[in-house]
């Protein structure tokens, strides 16, 4: 049973806060109460014998959702509730990220959603459909100055202030022409759009051995977005092409009715707005042959080696970019090099660089070579340095590093080679020309490769 | 484009000569935070007259103000004050408005109950509006006001919307019903049952989610009103809220150990009887077996195959446990659920906070049954980006896992681990891992003793902590056989003196020591010697354990004394030793050196040699390492799991004699021919045929005469309710029936459409036709 729910930034400044009762404390007496716990820092820190505070930090602006609650008979509910109600913020307010001054700047619809979504200190509703439209989401002329470049023409033609506004119009009656409980009724676009994006991380850890290398543990995270702003109730087909992969274990949107080719064909009415159409996760050491598992890890491979030059204390890091039609540049490369500890007199020192610029690090442990914003696919960028010992021991055993961590993007392919064959639109209405996109991001996320 | 924007912005806000009205109007159309920015200037005194004012417009400028007041937590102006003036805008047309006032009151209406109630005429008024959203808001709102004279007129509100014909409506009875019980109590009882039985009958799975919560929360225990649900709610179960899902599983759970059969295991080796599923998952007695489940209890179980898919962690971690607490170890296998819980470990899209509560449930199955997840031992190798929790939790899983075949991977990754890692309490769990792989066999001890002495002694700066445990698992190791591992603890002994030791550190080594007089005696009395000038500046447990090794050497001392004469402790040096300690010992803070320093005195005193052999030099059994949990009785204390997941994976006990009961399906209420409009049904119709067909499929299910509960297309017209319904509704107000009527026929057309093309969707030209159809929808429009 949920008491309050806050969000505030990572340094514990209140964003917004909602309470359920009259009794609930604010944040403001809630952090006296924890305050003197190191235990703050944990995902869940128990307040009184059956009251407990859940903690979830989510995305790259660090945003910590709160919810103090009763201990309920599922220890997942309260931390899949925050997930929810950060997705659905997500998806109510069609952005991708969050930030602190979107938030306060919209408290009274957060606190609207936050109504709609927990009854009974219950979590009631957390479909984003539904919620919206329980809490009709107004667009402001901003929304409509920053389509007007692509669709001036076509805003100036519907004089309709409705039509103007682009967006889905809420009839007072909610059940007319709902097909499915998860989309909204009576969407209405003048633009029909669809736009799926395929996001795939990389999380491997590889060895150099000799030459070649060997993947130790990795898989590729998967993930289809969809962002759909199309009118009526129509049908969504779309048709992957797997490139061998079985995608048997993916998550899949309620909306999704597999057909007989499995994940391969979906078959769906779309829910309006932004959202998760699939999830997948490809197991790269289950895949047999060794040759495949490579190509699975997408454009960049890094290779070190070490022990190179007159004196054997050389090391040359080599990044090895495919070349792809697809892909027109490597976005944000950067390859961090661990090395172990080595003592305060030695230097790292940089005897050669093809691309990007050496930042070492006060922490004497690892360095990191930075790229420019964009590296050109089909090259080999290579890194040479050594360790140089003090002039005390010239002969201590030369240092190599211990490992590299890579991170990167790209857009245009998937390292796993999933591709969009076709999507398919029914039931739309009759003379609309609907617009399809299809986008494809790479990223590198936990992606090792050790000496 | 922000440019110019900001442009507008300026030139409205320097725009001073404008209205009020005019200046919001124009800066609130421009965006948010030039919104903001006016609102913020609202203050104390404006307030009233915005919230007052006759424009809807005003009135909502007001109530955002009151919103983001209560949002940020700022107390500059006292919301308590304008009570009155933010109630009274609960009768307002905007919906918006309304729902605002109903946030509002949710958290101030025990503040002032008098003011309160003087709202709940309006609210009641629009328990009668056409919109259904505002019937269930109503209602909602008058149940958030927590004041309990109030509670009999909600009670009456309830009883006649709870046959509404929207199951937005019949969804928040079920909530409202919820609050009434959390405040009320089992008094009242009597009064909600039978709305609960309505509810639970509902051919909505939307009403049956929202019943679900209200009967967990409330009559968890009166599972017997499930009987003639149990085998439609197996088929709508993915239809059923997110939410609802876990809830239902949880419940069905119980259900199936309190009144459904137990499974039988068959061996398939032999011939043998087939015996009941054991209580605890992993103790079935056979090696190949197979496992016969009573055919509800199987329509259950495959109805949760359906939500392998689902993307929420709780929904995938609910399914895990019923087949934990319902099935087999095989069964667990075979469902895939395996899979769906590697998936959520693994991606990169779910934050960490539900990552390790997923691995904490996998330690869980890993603790009952290794093999489960043995195979996938290579997902729990540690990542960069994983958080402290999940790295110790997938430890520790992995120390579950360990085998003689992936014992070289796993030690080769946690030595990497330990040398890259810097979170002290990460390496301390690693140091534990490894002493259980060093368990695997005496060729991975050796090495693993010897890699450990390596980390300690070379002088890298690490945690004292992470030494300490390293020592630890180092002595539980030697301690295994001691004598081929003299060198390791002649360097141990060194590290006394070398070393800057934690005592959780030393004194293990001083215990060790001690236990090593019988092996190699040479060692300890240099040892002893050095340890006793530092006597007084050691912790309390090192200082325990110097009085000890020197009783301890005395004890053997005076054993291996051959000597004609009677063993004199005054002249011996290791007796003249054990006097200093027992010296020191005697003024010691600590009650415990004390009391331990007056025991070994007596003893050696009344030259009771026997008795202190007997105490001091007994053989010790050799210690488990302390990771090795539960291989016969399951404790779940031992894996350090949240207090609730510890509880939510306590086993339930089959029932040994489970009342007969039953299961055949009871009459559906269906509302949808009430309702304004009927296209629902083409989604519905959609699924039931996918329904009917779905069991064919397996051959344990088509044994259920599956289309008695799916189709409910014929009974509809049956229902005796409905009838009732609308003499009620014709009685009770008589305009909103005839609006009814006029939409329904209206919209009949569209029916006919969609049941026809609920029938033709079944092959692939269902898409085409539907199109059609729908374009001559328009045409005839």
């Amino acid at each position: 049973m949920y008491t309050s729910i806050y969000i505030t930034d990572s340094k514990k400044n209140l964003v917004f806060e909602y309470l359920l009762t009259s009794q609930a404390p604010t944040f403001q007496q809630l952090c006296s109460k924890i305050a003197g716990r190191d235990a703050a820092m944990d995902a869940m820190v128990a307040i009184s014998k059956d009251m407990s505070l859940y903690r979830q930090a989510v995305g790259p602006e660090k945003l910590w959702y709160w919810a103090l609650c009763q201990a309920c008979g599922d220890p997942l509910e309260p931390q899949m509730f925050l997930a929810q109600y950060h997705q659905v913020l997500i998806e109510y307010f069609d952005k991708e990220a969050l930030t602190v001054k979107k938030l306060v700047n919209n408290a009274d619809r957060l606190a609207l959603l936050l109504h709609a979504m927990l009854d009974a200190g219950e979590v009631a509703v957390t479909d984003s459909n539904r919620l919206r439209q329980l809490v009709p989401l107004r667009n402001d002329l901003s929304t409509i100055l920053n389509s007007a470049t692509k669709t001036l023409a076509n805003t100036v033609k519907y004089a309709d202030s409705k039509q103007l506004f682009g967006a889905p119009v809420a009839t007072g009656k909610v059940e007319a022409g709902q097909t499915v409980p998860w989309r909204t009724a009576d969407c209405r676009y003048v633009n029909n759009e669809i736009y799926v994006d395929l996001v795939e991380t990389v999380n491997a850890t590889l060895r150099q051995k000799g030459s070649s290398l060997t993947l130790i543990n990795g898989s590729l995270s998967g993930k289809i977005d969809v962002k759909c702003y199309l009118s009526g109730n129509p049908t969504v087909q779309l048709k992957l092409r797997t490139s061998g992969h079985p995608l048997d274990n993916s998550a899949l949107h309620r909306c999704v009715e597999l057909g007989e080719a499995g994940v391969a064909t979906m078959n769906f009415v779309p829910p309006d707005g932004r959202f998760t159409l699939a999830e997948y996760a490809i197991d790269l050491s289950a895949i047999s042959q060794a040759a495949r598992r490579l190509t699975n890890l997408g454009l960049v491979t890094v290779s070190l080696a070490s022990g190179l030059g007159q004196h054997r204390d050389e090391f040359e890091i080599k990044v090895i970019i495919g070349n792809s039609t697809q892909v027109a540049a490597i976005e944000d490369l950067r390859i961090t090099v661990y090395f172990p500890d080595i003592s305060d007199a030695a230097k790292i020192k940089i005897l050669r660089t093809t691309h990007g610029g050496w930042e070492s690090d006060l922490s004497r442990v690892r360095g990191v070579w930075a790229f420019d914003k964009q590296t050109a696919v089909g090259s080999v960028p290579v890194l040479r340095g050594c360790v140089e010992n003090p002039e005390s021991t010239p002969h201590a055993p030369p240092v190599f590093p211990s490992h590299l961590a890579v991170s990167y993007s790209h857009v245009g392919q998937l390292p796993s080679g999933i591709r969009v064959d076709t999507i398919a639109l029914s039931d739309l209405p009759p003379g609309s020309k609907p617009f399809k996109g299809v986008k494809y991001t790479s990223r590198a996320g936990d992606y090792i490769v050790r000496a | 484009m922000a440019e110019s924007m900001q442009r507008i912005a300026s030139a409205f806000e320097s725009a001073r000569d404008l209205t009020l009205e005019a200046a919001a109007v124009a800066s609130s159309r421009l965006g948010e935070s030039s919104y903001f920015h006016y609102s913020k200037s609202i203050d104390s005194e404006s307030l009233p007259g915005l919230l007052n004012s006759r424009y809807t417009r005003e009135v909502r400028d007001g109530m955002k103000r009151v919103m983001s007041l209560m949002g940020s937590g700022d107390s500059s102006i006292e919301l308590e004050t304008h009570f009155a003036d933010i109630v009274k805008n609960i009768g307002s047309d905007d919906v918006k408005v309304r729902r605002m006032v109903s946030v509002y009151l949710l958290r101030y209406a025990e503040t002032n109950p008098n003011l309160a109630l003087l709202s709940i005429n309006s609210i009641q008024r629009s328990l009668s509006d056409s919109n259904p959203d505002v019937r269930a808001l109503a209602l909602k709102t008058l149940s958030d006001i927590n004041i309990a004279s109030l509670y009999p007129i909600i009670l009456h509100s309830l009883k006649k919307t709870v046959i509404d014909s929207s199951e937005v409506v019949r969804c928040q009875v079920a909530m409202t019903l919820l609050k009434l019980f959390k405040e009320q109590g089992i008094s009242i009882k009597d009064d909600v049952m039978p709305m609960l039985k309505s509810l639970l009958a509902d051919s909505e799975p939307s009403v049956v989610s929202a019943a679900l919560l209200l009967f967990q929360k409330a009559f968890a225990q009166e599972l017997q009103l499930l009987h003639g649900h149990y085998r439609r709610y197996c088929s709508i179960l993915n239809q059923l809220t997110e939410n609802a899902q876990a809830i239902m599983i949880d419940i069905f759970i119980a259900y199936a150990k309190e009144y459904l059969p137990r499974p039988m295991v068959r061996d398939t080796s032999s011939d043998a009887e087939a015996i009941q599923l054991p209580d605890s998952f992993n103790q079935i007695p056979f090696p190949v077996y197979d496992v016969e489940y009573d055919h509800d209890l199987n329509l259950f179980l495959s109805s949760l195959k359906k939500l392998l898919h689902s993307p929420n962690a709780m929904v995938i971690v609910a399914v895990s446990k019923a087949f934990y607490q319902l099935s087999s170890p095989k069964t667990f296998k075979d469902s895939g659920i395996v899979d769906s819980l590697l998936r959520l470990t693994v991606s990169s899209y779910i934050c960490s906070e539900i990552k390790e509560l997923v691995l904490q449930s996998i330690l869980v199955y890993c603790c009952s049954d290794p093999s489960l997840f043995r195979s996938h031992y290579k997902r729990f190798f540690l990542m960069p980006s994983d958080t402290e929790n999940i790295s110790i939790f997938k430890l520790k899983i992995l120390s579950i896992l360990v085998s003689d075949s992936n014992c070289k991977h796993i030690v080769n990754e946690l030595k990497f681990v330990a040398g890259t890692e810097q979170s002290a309490s990460i390496l301390v769990e690693v140091s534990n891992t490894l002493s259980v792989c060093a368990q695997i066999s005496s060729k991975w001890s050796s090495q693993i003793i010897s890699w450990l002495l390596d980390r300690i002694s070379s002088n890298t700066p690490i945690d004292k902590e992470v030494t300490a445990s390293q020592i630890n698992v180092l002595r539980s190791l030697i301690q295994k056989d001691p004598i081929k591992h003299i060198a390791t603890v002649v360097k141990l002994s060194k590290m006394l003196s070398n070393h800057d030791l934690l005592p959780s550190a030393k004194a293990p080594i001083i215990w060790l020591l001690g236990e090593y007089v019988q092996v190699e005696p040479r060692i300890c009395p240099d040892v002893l010697r050095r340890l006793l000038p530092q006597f007084s500046k050691e912790h309390a447990h090192v200082r325990l354990q110097i009085l000890n090794l020197a009783a301890k050497l005395l004890s053997h001392d005076v054993d291996s004394y051959s000597g004609d004469m009677e063993y004199d402790i005054g002249t011996s040096r290791i007796g003249q030793m054990f006097e200093a300690a027992l010296q020191l010992a005697k003024f010691d803070d600590e009650y415990d050196v004390r009391d331990r320093a007056r025991m070994l005195a007596s003893i050696f005193e009344q030259k009771r040699y026997e008795i202190a052999t007997l105490l001091l030099q007994a053989p010790k059994p050799y210690p488990m390492a302390s990771l090795n949990y539960c291989r016969d009785s399951f404790n779940l204390s031992a894996l350090n799991l949240y207090p609730d997941m510890e509880n939510y994976y306590e086993l339930l006990p089959w029932n040994a004699d489970p009342q007969a009961s039953d299961r055949t399906p009871c009459e559906v209420k269906d509302y949808s021919k009430l309702k304004n409009s009927f296209s629902s049904s083409s989604y519905f119709g959609r699924n039931e045929v996918e329904f009917t067909n779905k069991p064919k499929r397996s051959a344990s299910v088509s044994s259920v005469p599956s289309n008695t509960f799916t189709s409910s297309h014929g009974k509809k017209y049956q229902l005796q309710s409905l009838d009732e319904f609308f003499s009620d509704v014709s009685a009770r107000q008589s305009v909103p029936k005839a609006k009814r009527v006029i939409i329904e026929e209206s919209t009949s057309e569209e029916t006919d459409h969609t049941d026809d093309e609920s029938g033709s969707s079944s092959g692939d030209e269902s898409t085409e036709s539907s199109y059609v159809s729908s374009s001559e929808e328009e045409t005839t429009e």
